[in-house]
């Protein structure tokens, strides 16, 4: 793909993945066909502002991590009443690098 | 074993390794007569009980032998004390034995429970006993 598009896409989306993956995120979108920009333009990520927010305030009932489809983990987080509080905090660090790790899969998913 | 598959692991023996440390202690509580503890953060801050209250009573009075007392203080007791019993053991035979059977069963539930034919019954059940929770004072 078109290095200028693809550095708007990073410039764009920057805040969706770990800093450490950036290169990587960049270096696959480079070798990736034209045909597939609007497919990767059209993907909605998950913001891990906003799943702080709610983890904030849903954090003791697993809201958080149903929201960035961790469904397992949030059922977990659901019957133990945020790991008696202890995870729910543990949680309020963790779920954005969390989101972040689930926005990455979510593009490997889609270009691959 | 991939990275995800390693996290998912490692959740599910800490977990299971946190349950029975948490059910452990609050036996040893009650046989000691001490004071009943609270392990709920939103009970403790708003006194309301949240929609999981109960499960370690439920599994303590299933540790005691008393089936019937654990439904009637909360069914998800008696899944938390089945999970509890099995998931922790799979996972460390899983990971000795360099197999993922525990894994694709996790992925499978996490796939049916994004359906809504399952997550709105299940929704609707978790909010039944929240409020059957509230109305019986837990």
């Amino acid at each position: 793909m078109d290095a200028q598009r693809v550095d708007m896409f990073m410039m764009a989306n920057s805040k969706f993945f770990e800093s450490h993956h950036l290169m990587q995120v960049r270096d696959r979108m480079l070798s990736l066909d034209d045909g597939r920009w609007m497919m990767v333009q059209s993907l909605s990520f998950y913001d891990p502002t906003t799943t702080l927010i709610v983890s904030l305030i849903g954090g003791g009932l697993g809201i958080d991590r149903f929201m960035i489809g961790d469904t397992g983990m949030g059922i977990a987080k659901l019957l133990t009443c945020g790991g008696l509080g202890v995870w729910a905090i543990i949680d309020l660090f963790l779920i954005m690098g969390a989101a972040r790790e689930k926005n990455l899969d979510k593009l490997t998913r889609a270009i691959i | 074993m991939n990275p995800g598959m390693r996290q998912v692991y490692f959740y599910l023996i800490l977990l299971g390794v946190a349950g029975y440390l948490w059910i452990g202690w609050v036996y040893f509580n009650i046989e000691s007569n001490r004071e009943p503890l609270v392990g709920c953060l939103i009970k403790s801050v708003t006194g309301l009980p949240c929609p999981s209250c109960g499960t370690t009573r439920s599994v303590i009075h299933l540790v005691s032998g008393d089936f019937i007392g654990s439904l009637k203080t909360s069914p998800l007791g008696v899944i938390s004390f089945t999970a509890l019993l099995f998931v922790p053991f799979w996972a460390l035979w899983d990971i000795s034995m360099g197999q993922i059977g525990l894994f694709r069963l996790y992925r499978k539930a996490e796939i049916l429970l994004r359906k809504p034919v399952v997550f709105i019954p299940f929704i609707a059940l978790m909010l039944l006993n929240w409020v059957w929770g509230i109305s019986k004072g837990l």
